[in-house]
């Protein structure tokens, strides 16, 4: 598998179809994933993809890049705009949650018994609104003013679906395993 | 803060490449890369518009400057000729040894003008056939000055007085110029048509009229075979 490097990024700069299409075939997957995360959906999430990369390859050549951890940033976070226009788009998309969540301690046992295909599917079960703001907040690192900026709520709505998608976590990790959480959470 | 530790480790899992890598990933990369590209090639086609229509607009604001222009030259008539009379020396073609030089060429009209005024400085009057040498010594005994008259009266170029015939060009002038009226009631392309018209003529003039090979138009025949009279002093 080829490295990218800044001078292939400078190639997509001047609209080099071969060094766009490497940069495809390169982050294609991770962007795909990155959309997946937000969207569920497999057909919304490639039109996501399409679209990102269009806009990318639309606004490379006015953009400047240090290093290709900057790009890669840069990418990821058009993909994180372009899945949350998808999801806005959605009829069914709603943040609002009236349901309040018991707050549990969980055991460091239990934590360290989870995998990663757990914790990927527990995240991916959350309601579309609580997925959301905690992808965005934990994931990808945009504090709650910023939050509140991409998907026009309050900075207090943000932290309270973020908290209610941390309590629905725990309340799911519980779940997983009944028995073993019955003997191991205290309360 | 309450269960940082399993938060902790969530960020780590969906940050972590290779936990991510295990994700089963069903999705035709084939397909989306054409979508891409036909988006782009759309995109593209769509530059076009603009383009075009930037074009089309630059060629109808030089079309319209170029009319414009066209107008400007023809609105003054009589100094546009006399400018090609300032531009022609008439004392290089005509065969008498003089400095002074003709520049006050202009046509007229009519002949009323010349009738009134026969020698004034904008009558385009030339006067004789070629003189040949011949000619001259023939002429010379019967027309020469009489020594009794004064200096200024005299004629020193040319011994004899030679025969005079006046050229009354009657020259049809390109119509007057549209005035602000007519332009608002015209529309631009019957301007442009009558513009188009009024400059053939307008060359077809200048052609006939300032062609100088032998035999062709006024300038030729003034400059081969008239001498003026205001040079001669």
């Amino acid at each position: 598998m080829f490295l990218i490097t800044l001078a292939t990024i400078q190639q997509a700069q001047k609209r080099d179809s071969k060094a766009q299409r490497h940069l495809f075939e390169y982050y294609g997957n991770t962007l795909y994933r990155l959309a997946f995360r937000y969207l569920r959906e497999r057909m919304e999430a490639e039109d996501v993809v399409a679209e990102s990369f269009c806009a990318i390859f639309e606004n490379l050549p006015k953009a400047k890049f240090e290093n290709v951890l900057f790009f890669e940033a840069w990418l990821k976070r058009i993909t994180v705009n372009e899945s949350l226009k998808a999801l806005k788009k959605r009829a069914n998309f709603q943040l609002l949650s009236n349901t309040e969540y018991e707050a549990f301690t969980i055991k460091d046992e239990i934590i360290e018994s989870l995998t990663a295909e757990q914790i990927l599917e527990l995240v991916s079960q959350l309601p579309v609104g609580y997925r959301t703001v905690f992808n965005l907040y934990e994931i990808e690192g945009f504090t709650h003013a910023e939050i509140a900026k991409l998907l026009n709520i309050n900075e207090g709505t943000s932290k309270s679906q973020l908290s209610k998608a941390k309590g629905l976590l725990q309340k799911r990790i519980i779940e997983l395993d009944k028995d073993y959480a019955k003997s191991k959470i205290v309360r | 803060m309450q269960n940082q530790k399993l938060f902790d480790k969530i960020r780590a899992s969906l940050a972590d490449e290779e936990t991510l890598k295990q994700e089963p990933l069903e999705w035709s990369k084939e397909n989306v890369w054409q979508k891409i590209e036909q988006r782009q090639h759309q995109k593209n086609k769509k530059l076009w518009g603009p383009l075009a229509a930037t074009a089309a607009l630059v060629v109808l604001m030089g079309g319209y400057v170029w009319f414009l222009a066209v107008v400007e030259v023809e609105n003054p008539n009589k100094n546009r000729l006399s400018v090609v009379g300032k531009q022609r020396e008439i004392n290089k073609i005509v065969p008498v040894q003089t400095k002074k030089k003709v520049t006050d060429f202009k046509f007229h009209k009519s002949e009323k003008v010349l009738d009134s005024e026969p020698m004034s400085k904008d009558t385009f009057a030339v006067f004789s056939l070629p003189i040949s040498l011949a000619d001259v010594k023939n002429t010379s005994k019967q027309d020469s000055v009489p020594p009794t008259a004064p200096a200024s009266e005299m004629q020193p170029v040319v011994e004899n007085k030679p025969k005079k015939r006046v050229l009354v060009v009657d020259i049809d002038l390109p119509d007057a110029p549209p005035t602000a009226d007519h332009l608002l009631k015209t529309t631009f392309l019957q301007r442009f048509s009558q513009q188009a018209r009024r400059l053939k003529t307008e060359r077809k003039f200048d052609i006939k009229a300032l062609d100088r090979k032998p035999g062709n138009g006024i300038w030729s025949f003034v400059g081969q075979s008239f001498v003026i009279p205001d040079a001669k002093q």
